[in-house]
This record gives C-alpha cells, sequence and structure tokens, in this order.
C-alpha cells in the first residue's frame, strides 16, 4: 500500500491551495464585494450557494463517468470513484439547499416551499441517498459495484431534470442566473461587475475542493480495502 | 495505485456474446415473454387482484383523509391519481420479479439464446399492462367516486406516457432490488427519486387538462414527459444488460 | 453588523455558518475515519509482526 511520493505531494500542495483559495473566496464573498442593492447581505449566499452546486455537479457527473468506466473495464478503482463522489456530492448538495433556505427566508418570507426546481433537488439528494443504501443491501461485492454503477448513472436523471426544469416550464419563482429568465422570478437579480468576478472566483475554488476531498476520500476507501486484504492475510497465517 | 487487483475478469467477452445470437426473431421473443406473464396472470389473477384492491382503498382512504369538497376534488384528483397508479404499480413490480427468481425461472429466461434486450421489453410490456389496466380502473373509479370526467383523450395519453416511463424504470430497477436484502423496502427507495421527472410531468399535465388550460400550459410538461420516457428508454436498453448479466 | 455587510446580514451569517458546518463535517468525516483506519492499520501489522517473531 504505497503511493508515489509525486501523487501525493501534488494531492498536498492541492489540498493547501484549496485551503489558501477558499480564505480568499470567503473573503471576497463577505468584504470585498459590496451588497446588493435590494438583498443586501442575504445575496452574499448566493456565491457558496451556486459553487456548492457546481461541486455536487462536478461530484454526479464524476458518478456517471465512473459507472460507464466501470460496466467497460470491470476495475473497481472506478466503483471507488463513483463511491466517493456520491458521499461528498451529497455534502455539497446539502451545502447548497441549506445556504439556498437561508436566503429564501428573508427574500421569500419562508424557509422552504414547494417549488418545483426545490423540490427536484431535494429528489436528486433522496436519488443519491437511494445509491448509499443500495450499496449497503448487496452483499456479494462484484454485484454491488455493478448495480451501483448502474444505478450511478439512472440517477443522474434527477440531476438533468432539476437543471432543465426552470427552462422546460418556466413557473418556478427559483431566479435563473444564467440562461434565458422566467416570467417572473422572486429575488432575481442582475450579476455584474464585482458580483461575477466573485461568483468565479467561488466556482473554481469549489470545483477544485471538491476535486481535493474526493481524492482524499478515494485514498480513505482504498486504505481500509487494503486493511481488509492485509487482515485476511495475518488470519491465514495465524491458523496455518 | 490502486489498493485490489487490478486483474479482474472483463466485461462480456465477445465470443460469449456471439453464442447468444437470437434465433427467434426479436419482437417475437418479446411477444412471448409479455404473454407468458400475461397468461399466467389470467390463470392465477394474484397480481392485478391485489393491485386493483390496493388501488380502491387507497382512493377511499384519500377521499376519507382529504375531506374534500367539489373544487377541492377537481384540483386533487390528478395527484390522487398518478399516487395511487405509483403505488399500485410498486406492488405489482416488485411481486413480478421477485416471484420470478423464487421459482428460479429467471435463471432460465437468462439461459435461453435470446437477446437480453428482449427479456427486459418482454418484462416491462407485461409490467406496462398491468399498470395500464389499474389506471384505467382508477379512472373509471375517480370518475364515479370524485364526480369528475377523467375520460378525456389527451388524458388518456398522459396516462400512456406517464406509465410506460414507470414501468421502464420499474422493470431495470426491480430487476436489481430482488437481489438487495429487504428487497421490498429497496424497490419504492431506488425508484422513487429517479421516477420522479416522469411523476411531476405527468401531474402537472393531468392537472393542466382536468382544469382545461390553455394548450401553453399542459403541452410543455407532455412533451418533457416523451423526453424522459425515450431517456429512460434508452437507458434501461443499454443497462439491462449488465444487471442481469450473472 | 449590518453596516458592515448590508440588511439580513443575520441570515448570511447563518447560511455561511451552516456551510461551514457541512464542510467541515465533510472534511472531519474524512480525515477521522483515515486517522481510524491508520490505526487499525498498525494493529494489525503490530499482530503480523507478533506473529513472525514467535515462529
Amino acid at each position: 500500500m504505497s503511493y508515489s511520493a509525486q501523487r501525493t505531494g501534488l494531492l498536498k500542495g492541492l489540498t493547501a491551495l484549496a485551503a489558501v483559495l477558499f480564505a480568499v473566496a470567503i473573503y471576497l464573498d463577505l468584504f470585498w464585494v459590496g451588497p446588493e442593492a435590494t438583498q443586501g447581505a442575504a445575496q452574499r449566499v448566493f456565491y457558496v450557494h451556486l459553487g456548492a452546486f457546481l461541486g455536487a455537479f462536478i461530484a454526479f457527473s464524476a458518478v456517471v463517468v465512473a459507472g460507464i468506466a466501470y460496466l467497460r473495464t470491470r476495475n473497481p478503482k472506478w466503483d471507488t470513484l463513483g463511491l466517493a463522489s456520491v458521499e461528498m456530492g451529497l455534502g455539497f448538495s446539502l451545502i447548497t439547499i441549506i445556504t439556498g433556505m437561508t436566503w429564501a427566508r428573508p427574500i421569500w418570507n419562508t424557509w422552504w416551499t414547494w417549488d418545483p426546481r426545490l423540490t427536484s433537488v431535494a429528489i436528486m439528494w433522496l436519488a443519491y441517498a437511494a445509491y448509499v443504501m443500495l450499496r449497503t443491501g448487496i452483499e456479494d461485492p462484484e454485484r454491488r459495484r455493478r448495480f451501483a454503477a448502474v444505478y450511478g448513472i439512472i440517477a443522474f436523471a434527477s440531476v438533468i431534470f432539476t437543471i432543465v426544469i426552470v427552462r422546460v416550464r418556466p413557473d418556478t419563482i427559483h431566479p435563473v442566473v444564467a440562461g434565458p429568465t422566467q416570467a417572473d422570478p422572486t429575488g432575481g437579480f442582475e450579476v455584474a461587475g464585482d458580483m461575477k468576478t466573485t461568483l468565479f472566483f467561488n466556482m473554481i475554488t469549489f470545483a477544485l475542493i471538491t476535486l481535493v476531498l474526493v481524492w482524499h476520500r478515494i485514498r480513505l476507501e482504498n486504505l481500509v480495502h487494503y486493511i481488509e486484504r492485509r487482515k485476511m492475510e495475518v488470519l491465514a497465517e495465524l491458523s496455518r | 495505485m490502486s489498493a485490489e487487483p487490478k486483474a479482474e475478469p472483463r466485461a462480456v467477452p465477445r465470443a460469449r456474446r456471439a453464442a447468444r445470437r437470437p434465433v427467434t426473431p426479436y419482437l417475437r421473443v418479446v411477444g412471448a415473454i409479455a404473454w407468458k406473464d400475461l397468461r399466467a396472470e389470467i390463470r392465477s389473477r394474484e397480481l392485478i387482484n391485489s393491485m386493483v384492491l390496493f388501488t380502491l382503498m387507497t382512493v377511499l382512504i384519500f377521499s376519507l383523509a382529504l375531506e374534500l369538497d367539489k373544487e377541492a376534488r377537481q384540483t386533487t384528483v390528478a395527484g390522487v391519481l398518478w399516487v395511487t397508479v405509483i403505488f399500485a404499480g410498486i406492488l405489482g413490480l416488485g411481486r413480478s420479479l421477485a416471484a420470478e427468481k423464487d421459482r428460479g425461472s429467471l435463471d432460465a429466461l437468462l439461459l435461453a439464446p435470446i437477446d437480453r434486450s428482449a427479456l427486459f421489453f418482454g418484462k416491462m410490456l407485461g409490467n406496462l399492462l398491468f399498470v395500464l389496466v389499474v389506471a384505467l380502473v382508477l379512472v373509471a373509479l375517480l370518475t364515479v367516486l370524485f364526480n369528475v370526467s377523467l375520460f378525456e383523450p389527451r388524458l388518456l395519453v398522459v396516462l400512456g406516457l406517464g406509465t410506460l416511463g414507470f414501468s421502464t424504470v420499474g422493470t431495470l430497477l426491480s430487476s436489481m432490488s430482488v437481489h438487495a436484502r429487504a428487497r421490498e423496502a429497496m424497490l419504492p427507495i431506488l425508484l422513487m427519486p429517479v421516477v420522479l421527472p416522469v411523476l411531476i410531468s405527468a401531474v402537472r399535465a393531468s392537472t393542466a387538462i382536468l382544469e382545461q388550460m390553455p394548450r401553453a400550459d399542459w403541452l410543455p410538461w407532455i412533451q418533457l414527459l416523451a423526453v424522459a420516457d425515450v431517456m429512460f428508454l434508452v437507458g434501461a436498453y443499454v443497462l439491462f444488460d449488465y444487471v442481469v448479466e450473472e | 453588523m449590518d453596516e458592515i455587510f448590508g440588511k439580513y446580514a443575520e441570515y448570511m451569517a447563518l447560511g455561511y455558518s451552516a456551510m461551514a458546518v457541512i464542510l467541515g463535517g465533510m472534511a472531519a468525516w474524512v480525515y477521522l475515519r483515515y486517522r481510524q483506519a491508520r490505526r487499525e492499520m498498525a494493529r494489525v501489522e503490530h499482530m503480523a509482526q507478533e506473529l513472525r517473531s514467535e515462529r
């Protein structure tokens, strides 16, 4: 169980870089960029809201890639990527949901509303929670990896649906920042100038954080597998 | 770098695929499998009886629990319709493949020299028929009990598309959940979030149609429903092979 | 607080602290499990060592 020193160095460097970028991003969000004219400080939540959603999107896309790659090559390392990405994606989408709620409370005057987009993002979260459940429910490791790959691909439908829903039928009150805006969003705002810079910086930061966290999670999983095998070896030696 | 050995068996070897070349025409196989399920069902009426009874009880519970007046009935009927179809459908799906596995006939089907996707479409068609029967019973039931006429050609289209999407995803996922521990609980957990695009579009389209809203209110949902159906059909066609491969 | 950040600063604070908790939780969860695995690894190796010295 040894990694090349070069890779470990790269991971360490990226981790440090992610931490620095995160600190800078928080500074930009909270102090550098001015408050939005009508929404004040509540709008500052939006930078991490979208950043975390990008993180979740990257993670869940990685699950699809890992699923296809596993079904083609049957190399268990792809399954590890899938599991690690799902877990991190669940965390990031939870951040998106909770930060969205704290924004909605002052702007929409409610923590939660059964708007199509809010509903679909909640369901997206449940779909990936179901992925974790499925893994624990199947004992045979080969079959578990195969089924997880299949379900990871199918579950991406809920991600697509979350993104597409406001464009297909724009009767949501959720503001759309990129692309055509709907008839009457509640609490929409223009993203320009400093806001755009801040948003862009947050997107990059969260993409990097996702990469780093998933990478660390993969290493953890590899270590756990290695320990399992090592235990077997020692036990075999004992009984000899 | 990986902790596990890399030399895992590769995907299904090409030679084995070639040996399983279908000997009977594709559509006839699909038909035969669907017909087999149907005939068994006509003989025992085990599945459809429980599904219809379940439907009846659900509608009764809904009308008791919601205590609807005439106006509220009009606006909730589409929701009641779809929720009941989905729950009754899950009941049917769970039984359809579990019975096959417990009898060991699934292995026999898998050994037969037929295309795996033909097996999928046959199974799916059987499930679709059951769900459609339940849906039609439900339409009649709600028309009488809720005093809202549901016999509307556009609604029947929505019903067809919605049940198609549902049984496509349902057949794929129930063939996975039969191998899981606590499979009765696993199927709805796996199925509900994935089938949601179908469910939301179907409910929205049905409500808009029943409330006589303009075309722009229901057409996009029907389109979305059709797109979701095609996506799931293609996805299930490709992925089913991997689910049943052993 | 409102003078620095703008109005509704309390909701902003709530949002950011929730984010910090979740993100920190994710990192801590991976880290703690990693440390636990490391400890277990040491135990297994220790056992293997003992086994070898007994022979």
